[in-house]
């Protein structure tokens, strides 16, 4: 062999050198991004089941809610059918009374002129005749008496009972604005179906129909339907309605003496916001650079609460707390904490049990009942592996938004994650939005079978059948 | 006096007309679900006062408010505006639209009356 040849293959084996010192150095970053993907499978597994899980049983949430509506409907009006009978039954009572002491106004004038001649035939010639008489008219005017009082009570009685049947029928104002504030939750019902549609849609790699309320035209306004337009700040409280009257009728007097400029300057905010529309509902939770992803801030603005004269909520600098999350439950009223019927309300779905432990678990675990969901779970989720080790840690500290940030963001926690980090993360850069067939295929080898258990354990496990442990992992690698 | 009741709940239109029975306006009242059906009520029969919610499909209190004040045969009819909405803002949109009065429901018997009686005093 002459030299030229001895130096190539002296050149080549430098090549092959740096090849394998290249292998050695990258093996723990390589470790590290196996462990993070075999962690992360399962991981949106469950999150697709739990948005398909969610999407699924959304429908049913709405429909329970046009059932409750058309529900109180229908027994509003029963009610107010059994009110105006019972009006006119003290309408006929009232009458009868009338009646009745008109025809009693003619029999005392009768009777009146009767003793009077009486008087004139028995007073002197029949005198004890006379006294037999007069005792008789006593007794008549004692019971004329007692009949004119118990005219009196019945009349009161049905005075009465006209204004207390008048209350309920006041009450019953409590239907419509329920209808408004059901109507108010079903389209953010609506709008969180679509959101989780997207995302299940995402994570499986495949296109869904859009639910058919995308396109629909707005609901006839019927019995047995919510409104198709309504107040979401309608609100069954007396005596805010006093206080709103009030305030009103200060504005309305200040028009009436033609000063309308200074009522319009009590008010800093501009009039009246159009009903709200799926755009609206679109911009409330897309941020301003209007990638679609939904931050902290949205989630803070959501929950403020408007500054005194101003309809436009103001977002606070601190995040959402309890408070807002019982106004979410209470009505907007942030007296009464959210309570477990309305956690029940949220899951239940139009079943008349209460939520369990089950309901949490299965959002959780995808369905799977067999371990409760517990704050590790949560916090499991959002848990990084630690340098060298392929096992995400469980820290001590709750998950919070720079975990998902450092995450996503490569360990930078200084930029939000975004749509697109989990798509550069699946597809190499490329402009597609990440799906099921990325992961599929990055396990699969292209195969159309969705991964599996399997494909990891074929990965690590040189194709055995066995499951693969750390030792695959090592033989991998070492 | 003859009242339209305009309200896409019949629940409130029954509230509104039976509270009026109650209050002491009996001669009859006409009843519609939107604004367009309110308008298409004008056009057939003569009422001495409007009753109107603000919140309904199709066409709302305020637009119907301004219709009937742009119309040339009913422009002066007193409207009374009957809703949920009682920020300031709206009122101050309502008063600009020229209703003649506002009410906040839920509302009372004795508010309804005085709101009736204020407008027909002004009218």
């Amino acid at each position: 062999m002459i030299a030229p040849q001895f130096n190539e293959v002296l050149e080549r084996l430098d090549e092959v050198r740096a090849i394998f010192i290249l292998g050695q150095r990258a093996v723990p970053f390589m470790e590290d991004v196996l462990g993070f993907l075999r962690d992360i499978t399962p991981i949106l597994d469950d999150i697709n089941a739990s948005a398909q899980f969610s999407t699924s049983n959304m429908p049913k949430a709405a429909s329970q809610l046009q059932s409750v509506s058309q529900a109180t409907e229908l027994a509003t009006t029963e009610i107010l059918n059994v009110l105006d009978q019972l009006f006119v039954r003290i309408d006929e009572v009232e009458a009868e009374v009338k009646n009745a002491t008109s025809q009693q106004g003619e029999a005392d004038d009768a009777d009146a002129e009767l003793y009077q001649r009486l008087e004139t035939l028995l007073a002197q010639d029949h005198a004890a005749l006379w006294a037999e008489v007069q005792a008789h008219q006593a007794r008549q005017n004692d019971a004329r008496q007692a009949a004119t009082e118990a005219k009196d009570t019945v009349v009161a009685f049905a005075n009465q009972m006209r204004s207390q049947l008048s209350a309920i029928m006041m009450s019953l104002q409590v239907q419509d604005i329920t209808a408004q504030k059901l109507a108010s939750v079903n389209q953010l019902i609506e709008a969180v179906q679509n959101r989780m549609d997207r995302l299940a849609s995402r994570l499986s790699g495949k296109e869904r129909p859009s639910t058919p309320h995308q396109a629909a035209p707005p609901k006839p306004s019927a019995p047995g339907f919510l409104p198709a337009v309504f107040d979401q700040a309608a609100d069954y409280n007396r005596e805010k309605s006093v206080e709103r009257q009030s305030s009103a009728d200060e504005i309305i007097n200040l028009f009436q003496a033609g000063d309308g400029a200074a009522a319009t300057a009590t008010v800093m905010q501009p009039p009246i916001t159009p009903p709200p529309s799926q755009g609206d509902i679109d911009t409330l939770f897309n941020n301003p650079s209007g990638d679609g992803a939904a931050e902290q801030d949205d989630i803070d603005a959501l929950f403020a609460t408007p500054q005194a004269g101003s309809a436009t909520p103001t977002v606070s600098n601190e995040p959402a707390g309890q408070a807002d999350i019982d106004a979410l439950f209470g009505g907007g009223s942030a007296s009464e904490p959210a309570g477990q019927n309305d956690i029940d309300a949220l899951f239940a779905g139009g079943g008349s049990e209460p939520a369990g432990q089950d309901d949490i678990d299965a959002l959780f675990a995808g369905g799977s009942v067999q371990e409760p969901a517990g704050q590790d779970d949560i916090d499991a989720l959002f848990a990084t592996p630690q340098a060298g080790s392929a096992t995400p840690t469980v820290s001590n500290e709750p998950a919070g938004q720079a975990d998902i940030d450092a995450l996503f963001g490569g360990g930078s926690a200084s930029e939000p994650a975004g749509q697109n980090d989990i798509d550069a993360l699946f597809a190499g850069g490329g402009s597609k939005p990440a799906g099921q067939d990325d992961i599929d295929a990055l396990f699969a080898g292209g195969s159309s079978e969705p991964a599996g258990q399997d494909d990891i354990d074929a990965l690590f496990g040189n194709g055995a059948s066995t499951t693969a442990s750390q030792d695959d992992i090592d033989a991998l690698f070492g | 006096m003859k009242f339209l009741v305009v309200d896409d709940s019949p629940t409130m239109r029954r509230i509104v007309a039976n509270t009026l029975k109650e209050i002491g306006y009996d001669s009859g009242h006409g009843e519609a679900g939107d604004g367009a059906e309110a308008l298409a009520r004008l056009e057939a029969e003569t009422y001495d006062c409007l009753i109107t919610d603000w919140n309904m499909p199709n066409m709302n209190g305020l637009e119907l408010t301004q219709a009937v004040r742009a119309h040339p045969t009913y422009a002066n009819l007193p409207i009374l505006m009957v809703t949920t909405r009682g920020m300031k803002e709206d009122v101050i949109a309502a008063m600009k639209a020229r209703v003649n009065n506002y009410v906040v429901k839920p509302f009372t018997p004795d508010v309804l009356r005085d709101k009736i009686e204020t407008i027909l005093k002004y009218a």
